[in-house]
Formats: C-alpha cells, structure tokens, sequence
C-alpha cells in the first residue's frame, strides 16, 4: 500500500489591539452596541477618505521582526474587490504586490524535535463587519463595529505535516503575539482566525498534490480535528484512483467532517489593483531600528535565561513563561523577595490552577509583584502559615486585595503560643480517643488526623510545626 | 484581448449585474471600443519602465492611535434603505 504524508500551510488572520480602526478613529472595543463604533469612513460612504494609522504598521513590522521576516522599505496598500454585505465599500483594503514583510521563519517545538516554519508573508488589511441572520424574519442584519478593525495576515510556506504540528506552531505564534503586547489573540472571540491549506502526496515525492482551504477555523482542537479529518478524505480519494478538487472547504465539528463551499473554477476574481486613496508607505532604516529596540525577551530566551539565573527547570522555567504577565510578576517579585524557588512554586501550583479553575486569562491577575513578595515574606518570617497563604494569595490573584491589611482584617496571624496550643491538644487527644489508640497501634495516619482536628479548631491559623512538635511529645509520653 | 460573450457574462457576474439581450450587445461592444483604445499601449516598448502603482510622487501620512468618542456612526443606520433597531437591513445571505 502507498504511504501519504500531509503538507499543510497556514493563513493565520490576527487582530490588532489598537485603540482606534485601521482607517479611522472609531473605537475598536468588543462587544458594543451594534453600529455605535462606525463612522462614513468605515461604513463605506461614497468620497470618505481613509488614514493610515501609524500603529497598524509599526505592530506588524514588530511581528515581521519577532518572525525573522525581510521588511519591506516600500509597501503599497491594494484593493481587493468583491460584493457581500459585510464588506460596505465592495473592496478590502488590503495588500497583494508589495506586503509590509516577507521571508520569515520561526522555530517550532514538537515532541522529539525543533523544526524551522517558513513564513512567506505578512500583510495589513481591514476586518468586514459582522453579519447576523435571522431566519425567523428572513433577512440579513449588519453591525459594521468591526469593520475596519485592524488585522495581520501571516502566510506561512507549506512546511507543515502534521496536527501537532499545526498546534505548535500556533501556540508560539500566539505566545509571540501575545509577548508583543500587538493582540490577545483569543481564538474563541475571533481575534485569531486560521485558514487551513491542506495536500497530500506520496511520500517521497516533492512535488505539491492539489490542495483544498479550510476557512476560518477559531480553535485548536477543531483545527486539529479539521487537518486529521481532511487529510483522511484525500488520502480515500487518491486511493480509490480520484482526483482532489482544489476549492475552499467548511469544517463542520458537530459532523467531524468538512464541506464543500465553492469550486476553484468559481472562486473569485478580486481584481487586485493599487489603493488609489493611501499613498506607498516608505519604511525607513531609522524606523525599523526603533522598533527592533522595542522587541522584548521570548520565550525561548527566557526559558534558558531562568534555568541558568534562577536554578529552576526547564518545565518551569516554560510554564512561568507561558505568558507574558506570568513571567514579569515572576522575576519582579523575585527581584524583591530574592526568594525565586517560592516564587515559582507559587505560581506554578496555585496562580496555574486558580487560572484554570476561574476560566481567567493571565492578563486579568490582580496580584502585583510586591503584594506577592510581600505575602512569600510573611510566610518566611512565620507570620502566616502556608493554609493561610494560600487563601490570602487566591484572594489577591483575583482581586484588588492588599495581603497586609487582608490578614490584618481577618485576624490570620499565625499562632505560636505554646501553652494556648498545648491546652487545644489536650482537649483534642481528649475527643479522638479512637485516633489515639490507632496511632498507638502503629497507625500513622491517625497522627495527621489528630494535627488535622487541632488545625481545625485553631480556625487553621496554628503554627504547624509546633503542633506537630507538641502532639508528637504528648502522644509518646 | 476581446470581450466574449462568455467574458462579458462573467464580468457582469461578479458585480452582480443583469442586463436585457439588447443591452448586453451594445456593452460588449463598447467595452471592446475600451479595450482596442488601451491595446495602443502595446506598442510602446516598455521594458526599461518599472511598474507604476501610484501616479502621484507622494509618500503616505499616517494619523496616530487615538479612538475619538465621537461616535459618528449614531444613527447612520437610519439612512439606510432597511433598518431594524441598531441594524442596517440586507436580503438574506442564507435561505432555509
């Protein structure tokens, strides 16, 4: 039987976190009334003149840098023509002859291996509006708030071959981006959208088989699904002797299986041509310099960096730097408390699940670096126990909650009182008779029982140690 | 280059026009008038010329990142031919 290999390129589409529109100053903030945001500009009216916003290109030459790419000392905007109901001037203004960068790379990670992607170009151009239908009424309805909103585009080479792959790639991309500062990039609100150009072939052949675009995916594991999905129906049609129509194609995630949308044959033509209205834009050396002095540390630099600075792993050296927000909290707060193991322990176990538990992005943090330095320092000096640290941080992480006055208010302090302490063990050993007796008979468990029972009518804020300590000396005698 | 029946077809289309039979031929044939008129061209020698894609000797100006509040687009939906609430009304893109 013929073996197959799938070659997969990516049209990764990202908008930008400006404030203003990409042609004018309307706001680009989600989720406002429909059609608040829109102005004659973006709404198409005949004779508006749009104006470049210098942030738009400096964002993605930024992206073209951090991608190794080539960038260009010429770009021309191009319109891309065609007629739908979210696109109010019938053109895109976007770019086809002369993008704002090409020929990049970018190194991704996969299971036993790192591999170089090639990044063919990337591109400014402008979002469409948002279309509604309701079919109870049968007709369209129109929120033009996103048209206009800024987007990148990047094209990748296909040098892709499998899911994993894909992910991975995805995954550094958006780190990247996010490590910027350029877009969050949530993939579920459409701020990361992914075109999927898949082929197969024989392996060992080196020419491209005919390949199908799977448009507008918004998440990874559909994405993963849609590539193994996709490639599997190749594979079927070349094998039962067919041929693979080139043409656009749906993923349907409920069906696990994609459709087709149109034919190559009755694509459209765009009728590309230079935007009449928005002069070349000349990018000089001085300005590519500025910019390049503004890319910040990876990812990848600071996952050696940590290992060797701070005597962490490199699997945690990669979770603290999963985010950007993540790994500034955790080297100012190490600046402060010089403690980094505690840092890091902190934020690897309780920041990461409080994230996962809450559904919250590392940007919505609250916790500041001092306030955690702070916090890691009262445990160190043995003000607060570890039971009480852990909720004071969760309280901190998830809102505006100095630790100081937090446990101040709530009378968290530590107890180390010894003869206080002795007086709850009495009565505790008093009340468990049964756990005493296990414990005499060998039984280890009962002992944390019994410190579990003495914590817990000391309201958790006992010195553990010396609970230990005590019961320990109590039960032997 | 000549325009076709088919060509023309095609052309119209893509902008979503439709024409009567008689309209057609007379378009078909003017857009050949156009296109014999810009074939003159072809017999420049242009290979020493670059590509132009602006014809004006201007570089662009950029405006800075401020969001305005002006909300200008407060009501320009009503000037729409079909509006509902906050939104323009089109023909429906999908039918059941």
């Amino acid at each position: 039987m013929k073996r197959y290999e799938t070659v997969i390129g990516l049209e990764v589409h990202v908008e930008l976190s400006t404030a203003s529109k990409i042609f004018c100053a309307c706001s680009t903030k989600f989720g406002e009334k429909p059609n608040s945001n829109s102005c004659p500009i973006c709404i198409g009216m005949p004779g508006a003149m749009p104006i470049l916003n210098k942030k738009v290109v400096e964002y993605a030459i930024l992206v073209g840098l951090a991608l190794n790419c080539t960038i260009s000392k010429k770009s021309i905007l191009d319109r891309k023509n065609y007629f739908y109901p979210d696109l109010p001037k019938a053109y895109q203004i976007s770019q086809l002859y002369f993008p704002i960068a090409r020929n990049g790379r970018i190194t991704i990670d996969t299971d036993d291996k790192s591999k170089s992607i090639g990044i063919h170009e990337l591109h400014i151009e402008e979002d469409a509006g948002k279309l509604i239908h309701d079919s109870d009424k049968n007709m369209t309805l129109v929120d033009y708030n996103r048209s206009g909103v800024p987007l990148i585009e990047i094209v990748s080479e296909p040098d892709m071959r499998s899911a994993e792959e894909v992910k991975s790639y995805l995954e550094k991309l958006r780190t990247m981006l996010r490590y910027l500062g350029v877009s969050d990039c949530k993939m579920q609100e459409g701020s990361m959208r992914v075109d999927i150009n898949l082929s197969v072939r024989e392996v060992g052949d080196t020419r491209l088989g005919t390949r199908t675009e799977i448009k507008n995916m918004n998440s990874l594991k559909a994405i993963s699904r849609a590539i193994e999905g996709e490639s599997k129906r190749q594979i079927d049609i070349l094998q039962s002797g067919g041929l693979i129509d080139q043409e656009t194609r749906r993923w349907d995630d409920n069906e696990n299986e994609s459709v087709r949308m149109r034919l190559k044959e009755e694509a459209d033509d765009y009728r590309y041509f230079p935007e009449p209205d928005i002069a070349p834009l000349e990018i000089s050396d001085e300005w590519i310099h500025e910019l390049m002095a503004l890319l910040p540390e990876f990812q990848d630099e600071k996952i050696l960096r940590y290992q060797k600075d701070y005597g962490i792993s490199e699997y945690e050296a990669g979770v603290l730097t999963s985010s950007k927000e993540i790994a500034n909290l955790f080297e100012r707060a190490t600046r402060l408390c010089n403690l980094p193991k505690e840092v890091s322990n902190w934020l690897m176990v309780e920041g990461m699940r409080i994230l996962k538990d809450n559904y919250i992005d590392p940007w919505d943090i609250c916790l500041t670096p001092e306030r955690l330095s702070t916090l890691i320092l009262m445990i160190e000096e043995g003000r607060i126990n570890r039971i009480k640290g852990k909720e004071v941080f969760e309280k901190s992480f998830l809102e505006d909650v100095d630790p100081e006055d937090y446990v101040k208010k709530h009378g968290l302090e530590m107890i180390s009182d010894d003869k206080m302490l002795r007086k709850v063990v009495v009565k505790v050993l008093e009340d468990n008779p049964q756990s005493v007796s296990d414990y005499k008979n060998g039984k280890t468990k009962a002992f944390d029982n019994l410190v579990g029972q003495t914590m817990k009518s000391m309201k958790g804020k006992a010195d553990p140690a010396l609970v230990n300590t005590i019961l320990k000396e109590m039960l032997e005698n | 280059m000549k325009i076709s029946k088919e060509s023309f077809h095609n052309i119209a289309d893509m902008v979503k026009l439709s024409f009567k039979e008689e309209e057609k031929l007379k378009l078909i044939k003017d857009l050949n008038h156009t296109v014999e008129f810009i074939e003159t061209m072809n017999d420049m020698n242009t290979d020493s010329q670059e590509p132009m894609s602006y014809i004006h000797n201007l570089k662009n100006v950029f405006r800075e990142d401020v969001a305005s509040n002006a909300k200008a687009g407060q009501g320009l939906h009503e000037n729409a031919p079909e509006s509902m609430s906050d939104y323009y009304v089109v023909p429906p893109i999908f039918h059941d």
